[in-house]
């Protein structure tokens, strides 16, 4: 297990080193870009040429990154271009904005998922039929509509729940549930469409499995059958899907963060890519990919859990 | 469309697809409709630009916002006065173009690495593993923000990304199929022959794989869309190359001026993936796979149960009596192949009674069907089971689970498939025992210990942590015939319980079937191919082919004067094969 | 599908649960309480860490987030009569290149720091010398600035300069703590020290997410700031501000022109105001790029294809006034006779063109900024197509856009540009070294209406503004659509008045209703 584990952290090591790097080469490719951008418009060329040396950012790409990567083994990685705070604060003032937002969408879509993806395997017949429809639909409607009708069904006309902001839980935690119920929901529909269809369908797998005969003729309810077994058995490859809707909803929050403008990760990438603030999307580049490697070491130790095999 | 980049794509198709699919599913009308609607988007994105009824960049003032079907902009017009019909149709190639883009982008990495990975293994195989992974770990809506940053806004650029975010999926499945086909004989044959491996690729395992990757396609250009309409919505699309997204963001900053303009984009992208997935799901279902239907068996046999005859309840003394039995599987509507017509059967308290047949015979199916445990999708046509007095057919799912296991039980042929991989072999025993006799933690224990150690596992107390994959074949059907006899039943339902074993095992387990039969006088069904089987252990046998029993009898009788040809054929192939025989032989030395 | 019913009623049950459980809506009502607060949207996020050095260096900088921490030299009201504040007094010399400026003795720092002459000095002379943008721009006059006694500044400017007051009203009249300016690279996060009415609440602030702002204890004039709290919520995207201002979650917010009906229906009141002068900026006018826009004859059909009274009434739907003047209708500079020069009139402008030379046209690029220009550009396109202009749209994201405009890539670009007041804008975009002239083009017929004009006063003054108005539009430098109006959205708690030039209003104009 220890072994599984420490290999798994290697490898989630080597992959953030690796996807910083490309990253890193793409968007630090043009020096006099950044200088341009911190001295502004009216600034004269040469008075560029000379900030761009004196930031380094004249020396070959990969001594550049060198640089950047050992600052970054000290928690430093450097300062927004626009509002010249340390990345590694503002990083830190809208993480929990994400985590928030993205976890509880996780959870809702957990329970959601297996309740619906159970119910449309057992039942079958329309109501299948019904709930796959509804997966489809929530698939393709694009999360900005599902917001919009949110807000305006939930927080401009029966005014139960706010239409925007981000009321931290230290301040309030009954402000702060209430503040991301509606985002949430946003985020959740296409999830839960999704993710439902992927446990059914793993549930279907392990039905068909001989073990469920077996189990089903020493007169074990079907009930149970699906609740304990189908269940348990179908968790590995739900929970490997779970992991990558994890990775989907980092970039659906990207959206539902602008509409209900809450201060995250999402909002932070948008508004820098947009005035092109290149360390701070380093810095988040760096930050979600760090999350993704230990979200998917999580969920390789829960799948280790719930598939004994696996374990070896 | 959160799944967007994160969404899972089922792996496993079928690998052919089999005649009539097109006819079977232009019956549906979801995929008509589907069709009909691809089709005209289709149309559109080579035409829509020549048939646009105004110049799609063509601004009118007059017309900014303006509603639909009020002027000659019959749809209303944007934010600029330009006609949204025009621009739709126009926009048409763009978004299916950039759709397009990233399927292709994706199908080329993806089927090409998985093609590599999974016909030349090893290396190819783990580079192939750590790219997708790597693709995969990777949040895709920040890698799309990222290139923006680098190259500015670009609908082509943006969906190639896509597509190379999405190639893992196709990296998988076309992984995954190629190495199922990779050492089937054929292939085998054609790399005999002298095929270079590309021909082989091409010829052979293309064929395979070409039915996933085109019904994956859908599905993907499905999600490529989603994607393409949420980067326009934050602003990293571009206005050079208008698409349905970029247009639903334009409208939607107008969604106060005029409400209507957000519809059209809105409902072309959605009908759009509707249509795709549908099209993909539909194409998925009548291939056959198991996916497409819920439920369990029990309707379906509830259902065609034949109503009760005048009280004729079988033999008065017969333990377990089978009469009339047929059992079908539809084919479609009208059609449907019986795998069992009216089979009768009859066994007595403490009897073994041998079912013979070789595989297909239906034997299973009869078995099945008197532990009401058929698939979903049979049909019992007619006939009657009655167990100790009840109707077995028209029993309730609830009164069937508590005659199973207790009354009833089953040892299956493959013993790895048949355990549960999630649980322990102790709480497997535990599952059926605490519910079926009421016992606590601590007796079900002592009981599943003292039951391990009769099937003569060596070291109970061990085993009874194990997990099934730590278990031998041997050990495992040991486990499953402890378990099955657990709760002390009537009756054993035995379906080939040493075909999948060693053959120095098989004789083993057989004892220990016949002195468990003996100990508890049980009575005993043995499902087998094997007369050898049938000669040693059982009183009674029937013979089944096709279907049908095509003799009964005394075992020794039927041994001595086999009547139908079938039944010597069968005999024939015990004597003259010497494999067949080894259970005989080796169970005679452990004898003598 | 009962199943999902059920969720919905689970959902709906919890969450008014969790109401009933915090006890209150998640903002506060503003006007219930004994204490005032003022909670408004900001439509650009601070871009700065709450020093002085990054004022200067950004470009329309949202000065809602610096104005309640920084006392201004002097404040301006919305008819732009210049009032005192930290200066209780100025005075010209006759020449007007010397302004005395005497200040309160009273003011302090909130570190306790006196806000003496001393340190307005050294907040002029740090602009002046600063990193480019606006405010250095503003500066530029300034010869030099000497604290006579702890109380008088003496200003001597390069030459007279009627846009200097007003600007000591802005971002160049906020004066911040001398030893901040000394040490610029300090942590930029801390709470920062000013002398304004307010200071950060910096436990009650979450970066990008809510700025509170508390009363300045010590602040000298508390009477003209009513609001015992500030909180300012920036949002970048128009559907959550409009979103929040109708649910009653902020006090005020600026409304684009597509929403003000509905900003309107939902009972809110609409203040407009005027900020801006829209059109096209023939920046490339001395022909450097395109040898073709020095023909004036070329720049005049640029302002022949575009029918301003429409795109006022659909674009800005109607909010906004056409003009084919930079000057806002009733300024010195406006030239009303003029009014009406160079209507639309396509088969005129062809003939301008043809008469230039240019009957085939020319082809031109155009930068854009993603996102924001979408609806504009193909209008541009089309029109200037009109007269065989072929124009190309070049995309590029806000960040980068200036920088491709002031590196002098492209021949015109679309703008907004701020409409102050006449002195202003000339000296924003008319000299020969304002930052918005970006080839720097210069003729020595203005430079003697712009020497006069910056030398005079009274109806001298108001003949050399004038004839700076009828240089521009003789010559066709711009090719001006409108004075769009600019809206701002509050809601029963409040009234605002919006000033010239600005897209939100000053925080002083902001009042509680009754």
């Amino acid at each position: 297990m220890l072994v599984f584990l420490a290999r798994r952290v290697v490898a989630g090591i080597v992959l953030t080193v690796v996807v910083s790097a490309v990253t890193f080469t793409l968007i630090y490719s043009d020096g006099e870009r950044i200088a341009r951008l911190i001295l502004g418009p009216d600034a004269d060329q040469a008075a560029v040429v000379q900030r761009a040396q004196e930031l380094g950012l004249n020396e070959p790409l990969i001594v550049q990154f060198f640089v950047w990567f050992g600052n970054l083994l000290h928690g430093d990685l450097g300062r927004s271009l626009s509002d010249h705070r340390p990345v590694i604060e503002t990083l830190l003032s809208r993480v929990p904005v994400t985590l928030a937002l993205v976890g509880f969408t996780l959870l809702v879509t957990l329970v959601f998922a297996v309740v619906i993806g159970l119910y449309s395997a057992y039942k079958g017949g329309w109501v299948d039929s019904g709930l796959r429809t509804f997966g489809v639909f929530g698939f393709a409607t694009p999360h900005f509509l599902i917001a919009i009708g949110l807000v305006v069904l939930f927080a401009l006309n029966l005014k139960l729940l706010p239409a925007t902001g981000y009321i931290p839980p230290t301040r309030s935690l009954g402000g702060w549930m209430l503040s991301l119920v509606l985002p949430v929901t946003a985020l959740a529909v296409g999830t839960i469409a999704s993710a439902s269809q992927q446990v059914r369908g793993a549930v279907m797998d392990v039905m068909k499995q001989d073990y469920i005969r077996t189990l089903r003729s020493r007169g074990i309810p079907l009930s149970a059958v699906y609740l304990r077994h189908a269940l348990k058995n179908a968790s590995a490859p739900g929970l490997t899907t779970l992991g990558m809707q994890f990775v989907g909803l980092l970039g659906g929050a990207v959206v539902i963060e602008q509409v209900f403008a809450l201060p995250g990760i999402g909002s932070l990438v948008i508004a820098s890519a947009l005035k092109s603030d290149i360390p701070v999307i380093m810095g988040t580049v760096l930050f979600l990919v760090v999350v993704v490697v230990i979200v998917n070491i999580v969920v390789d130790l829960a799948i280790a859990w719930a598939n004994p095999k696996s374990r070896a | 469309m959160s799944g967007e980049l994160g969404l899972v794509v089922a792996p496993e198709l079928p690998t052919f697809i089999r005649q009539g699919t097109l006819r079977r599913l232009a019956r549906k009308p979801t995929v008509w409709i589907s069709a009909v609607i691809l089709s005209t988007v289709l149309f559109f994105s080579f035409f829509g630009a020549i048939l646009t009824p105004f110049d799609p960049n063509l601004t009118k003032l007059a017309m900014v916002n303006i509603g639909p079907f009020q002027s000659e902009y019959l749809l209303g017009g944007d934010r600029a006065g330009r006609d949204i019909l025009s621009r739709l149709m126009f926009a048409t190639a763009n978004t299916i173009g950039g759709a397009a883009i990233a399927v292709s982008v994706a199908v080329a990495i993806g089927v090409t690495v998985g093609l590599m990975a999974g016909y030349y293994g090893r290396t190819f195989d783990a580079i192939g593993a750590w790219l997708s992974n790597l693709i995969q770990a990777v949040p895709g809506m920040i890698v799309l923000i990222a290139v923006f940053v680098v190259v500015g806004p670009s609908t082509v650029t943006s969906m190639i990304v896509v597509g190379i975010l999405i190639a893992p999926a196709y990296f998988r499945l076309v992984r995954n199929v190629v190495i199922s086909v990779r050492n089937e004989l054929y292939v085998d044959a054609a790399r005999v022959s002298g095929l270079s491996d590309i021909r082989i690729m091409s010829r052979h395992i293309f064929v395979v794989i070409r039915a996933p990757i085109i019904i994956e396609m859908a599905y993907i250009a499905g999600i490529a869309l989603v994607i393409q309409a949420a980067l326009e919505f934050i602003g990293l699309g571009s206005p050079e190359s208008p698409t349905w997204g970029g247009m639903l963001q334009d409208s939607f900053n107008a969604l106060y001026i005029s409400p209507f303009a957000i519809l059209w984009p809105a409902l072309s992208i959605i009908l759009t993936v509707l249509a795709f997935v549908f099209l993909s799901n539909a194409v998925r279902d009548t291939l056959g796979d198991p996916r497409s239907s819920g439920g369990t068996a029990r309707k379906a046999i509830a259902h065609a149960v034949t109503p009760p005859g005048a009280a004729e309840l079988g033999e008065p003394n017969a333990f377990l009596s089978v009469r009339e039995l047929s059992i079908a599987y539809p084919l479609s509507k009208e059609k449907s192949r019986t795998v069992v017509r009216k089979v009768g059967l009859q066994v007595n308290r403490g009897e073994v009674l041998g079912l013979v047949g070789e595989s297909g015979s239906g034997k299973t199916q009869t078995a099945f069907a008197i532990l009401g445990l058929l698939p979903p999708e049979a049909i019992v046509t007619s006939g009657r089971i009655v167990f100790d007095g009840l109707p077995l057919l028209e029993l309730t799912e609830k009164r069937l689970n508590q005659l199973r296991g207790r009354e009833i039980a089953y040892v299956p042929q493959e013993p790895m498939s048949n355990l549960d991989p999630a649980f322990t072999v102790g709480q497997q025993f535990g599952f059926a025992m605490r519910k079926k006799l009421g016992l606590s933690r601590v007796e079900s224990r002592e009981r599943a210990l003292s039951l391990l150690a009769r099937v003569n596992i060596k070291e109970p107390e061990r085993v009874y942590d194990y997990y099934p994959h730590q278990l031998s074949g041997g050990m495992a059907q040991r486990v499953l015939i402890a378990i099955a006899v657990s709760c002390d039943p009537k009756l054993l339902i035995a379906d080939e319980p040493t075909t999948a074993l060693d053959v120095t095992v098989q004789a083993e387990v057989l004892d220990l079937l016949r002195d468990l039969q003996q100990e508890r006088s049980m009575a005993l069904i043995l499902v087998t191919h094997n007369f050898g089987v049938v000669a040693d252990i059982c009183e009674r046998v029937a013979v089944m082919k096709d279907g049908e029993i095509v003799e009964t009898g005394e075992t020794r009788a039927i041994m001595k004067r086999p009547e139908h040809p079938y039944t010597r054929l069968l005999l024939d192939s015990v004597l003259d094969n010497v494999p067949m025989r080894a259970p005989l032989t080796s169970r005679d030395g452990v004898r003598a | 599908m009962k199943h999902r019913k059920r969720i919905v009623t689970a959902l709906a049950a919890a969450s008014v649960a969790a109401l009933a459980l915090s006890g209150c809506t998640p903002t506060d009502e503003p006007g219930t309480d004994a204490e005032q607060t003022l909670t408004l949207a900001v439509s650009s996020d601070s871009l700065w860490g709450f020093v002085r050095t990054d004022i200067g260096t950004q470009v329309h900088q949202s000065s809602a987030y610096w104005m309640p921490l920084y006392d201004t030299i002097v404040k301006i009201t919305p008819d732009l009569e210049i009032l005192p504040n930290l200066a209780t007094k100025w005075e010209y010399n006759d020449d007007l290149t010397v302004l005395t400026l005497t200040l309160r003795d009273d003011v302090k720092f909130t570190d306790g720091t006196p806000l003496d002459a001393e340190a307005v000095v050294k907040n002029l002379l740090t602009f002046r010398d600063g990193g480019g943008g606006e405010v250095t721009q503003a500066a530029s006059s300034i010869a030099d600035a000497v604290a006579e006694d702890a109380t008088t500044v003496v200003v001597t400017l390069k030459q007279a300069d009627p846009a200097i007051l007003p600007a000591m009203a802005a971002s160049l009249g906020a004066v911040f703590l001398p030893a901040d300016i000394a040490n610029p690279d300090k942590d930029k996060s801390v709470v920062p020290v000013g002398s304004g009415p307010y200071i950060l609440d910096d436990a009650n602030t979450t970066p990008g997410s809510v700025y509170t702002y508390v009363r300045n204890k010590d602040y000298w004039d508390p009477a003209s700031y009513p609001f015992d709290k500030l909180v300012l919520r920036p949002m970048a995207d128009t559907a959550a501000r409009m979103n929040a201002l109708k649910a009653g979650e902020v006090d005020g917010a600026m409304v684009p022109a597509a929403n003000a009906a509905d900003i309107e229906a939902s009972g809110l009141t609409l203040n407009s105001g005027i900020a801006n002068w829209a059109g096209l900026h023939l920046i490339d006018r001395g022909g450097t790029l395109v040898p073709a826009l020095a023909n004036v004859k070329v720049r005049q059909a640029i302002n022949m294809v575009f029918d301003r009274e429409s795109l006022v009434k659909n674009l800005f739907q109607g909010y906004g006034v056409a003009n084919n003047q930079v000057f806002r209708e009733g300024s010195a500079a406006y030239v009303a006779s003029e009014k009406d020069t160079y209507p639309f009139d396509i088969e005129a402008a062809k003939k301008l063109m043809a008469e230039a030379g240019y009957a085939d046209g020319f082809d031109m690029k155009i930068p854009a900024i993603t996102g924001n220009h979408d609806v504009i550009m193909p209008i541009i396109k089309q029109q200037l197509g009109e007269i065989g202009i072929r124009l190309t749209v070049d995309s590029f994201q806000l960040g980068d856009y200036f920088n491709e405009v002031f590196a002098k890539k492209y021949p015109l670009v679309f703008v907004n540009l701020p409409s102050f007041d006449d002195w202003r804008d000339v000296k924003g975009m008319v000299t020969p070294t304002a930052l918005w002239n970006v080839f720097k083009t210069e003729d020595p017929v203005l430079d003697g209406y712009i020497e006069a004009a910056r030398t005079s006063a009274g109806d001298e003054q108001k003949a050399a503004f004038q004839n700076i108005g009828q240089y521009l539009i003789d010559n066709a430098w711009y090719a001006p659509w409108a004075t769009p109006h600019v809206l701002y959205g509050t809601d029963s708690a409040i009234t605002a008045e919006l000033s010239p030039g600005q897209v939100e209003p000053l925080i002083w104009d902001i009042k509680p209703a009754k």
